[in-house]
């Protein structure tokens, strides 16, 4: 019930302002016009009860802005008056303006730019099967103090004896897996 | 000007709904009929009339056609919906209550506490 009322005010707001405006128009004025004929009646020149009417009616552009208030079209007015303002301002700076926005789209490609590459290269999972699963061995040499690639495999697809069995409480750990993918560009 | 009454707020609608009940009605006959059925005792800025009668018409309570008055102009005719009607009868049951509580209240005596 509200969605749909509320789809019907934007809808009217958008394709029968005008009519709206004019039809609040027309409603009013016939108010004072009905009522201004009353007074004339009562003996009254046109143009005092005209002024009496007017008088009696109160704040007319209040009661319009009340009415439009109620309508609840008020706010995509004023919506759209900021929107005609901020765009008038956009267009009286125009030299600061074009180098403020030149500015922002830099920004704005240099980070989506930066973005593409990190998520290739850290973020997406290798093209095989299982990636989670991909691990990379490192053994550290007896009275060496250096780290050498020993070897690479995939727990899948290669047999099992290419690695001893002292890796294996290695292998089930998540952490070396997690390892194995910030690692691959050492070894492939 | 002493015998005229100032409308609580919230009874707008309650007099409007009335008024509209009795037959469709104009804006300007809203108010003619109003003071009519007080006997002039109940204003209303008729100016102030317009936001409540949308504010009704949004509710779905009164129904708005264009039409044309005795004095043969274009005019907004306002008549009620059956949402209208229900919603009228809920008014006047609230009211009743309204003024039974306080007509109870202004009537106590100390010997009755």
């Amino acid at each position: 019930m509200t969605v749909f009322s509320s789809l019907r005010t934007f809808l009217d707001f958008v394709f029968r302002r005008s009519q709206v405006e004019a039809e609040m128009e027309e409603e009013f004025r016939s108010h004072l016009r009905s009522r201004a004929d009353d007074l004339e009646h009562r003996g009254l020149s046109r143009g005092e009860a005209e002024r009496e009417a007017r008088i009696e009616f109160g704040g007319y552009q209040r009661y319009k802005e009340e009415c439009r208030e109620r309508l609840g079209t008020r706010v995509l007015q004023e919506l759209a008056a900021d929107v005609r303002y901020g765009l008038r301002q956009l267009h009286r700076n125009s030299g600061v303006n074009i180098v403020a926005i030149l500015i922002l789209a830099l920004g704005i490609g240099a980070t989506t730019a930066m973005f593409c590459v990190v998520d290739t290269v850290l973020l997406r999972p290798l093209p095989y099967r299982q990636p989670g699963r991909l691990v990379s061995f490192f053994s550290v040499s007896a009275g060496s103090l250096g780290i050498c690639l020993h070897q690479a495999i995939t727990l899948t697809g290669e047999p099992k004896r290419t690695y001893s069995k002292a890796w294996q409480p290695l292998i089930r750990a998540p952490i070396l897996s997690r390892v194995t993918v910030l690692h691959r560009n050492s070894w492939m | 000007m002493e015998s005229r009454a100032q409308i609580l707020p919230g009874t707008l609608d309650l007099l409007i709904l009335k008024a509209v009940s009795l037959g469709p009605l104009h804006g300007y006959g809203v108010l003619l009929r109003i003071g009519q059925i007080s006997n002039g005792a109940l204003v209303i800025e008729q100016g102030a009339l317009y936001p409540a009668l949308f504010r009704l018409v949004r509710k779905g309570w009164l129904k708005a056609t264009w039409g044309v008055s005795e004095n043969n102009q274009r005019a907004k005719f306002y008549e009620l919906t059956a949402a209208g009607r229900k919603r009228l009868r809920e008014e006047i049951e609230d009211w009743d209550r309204l003024v039974d509580a306080i007509a109870v209240v202004l009537k106590t005596r100390p010997e009755q506490l």
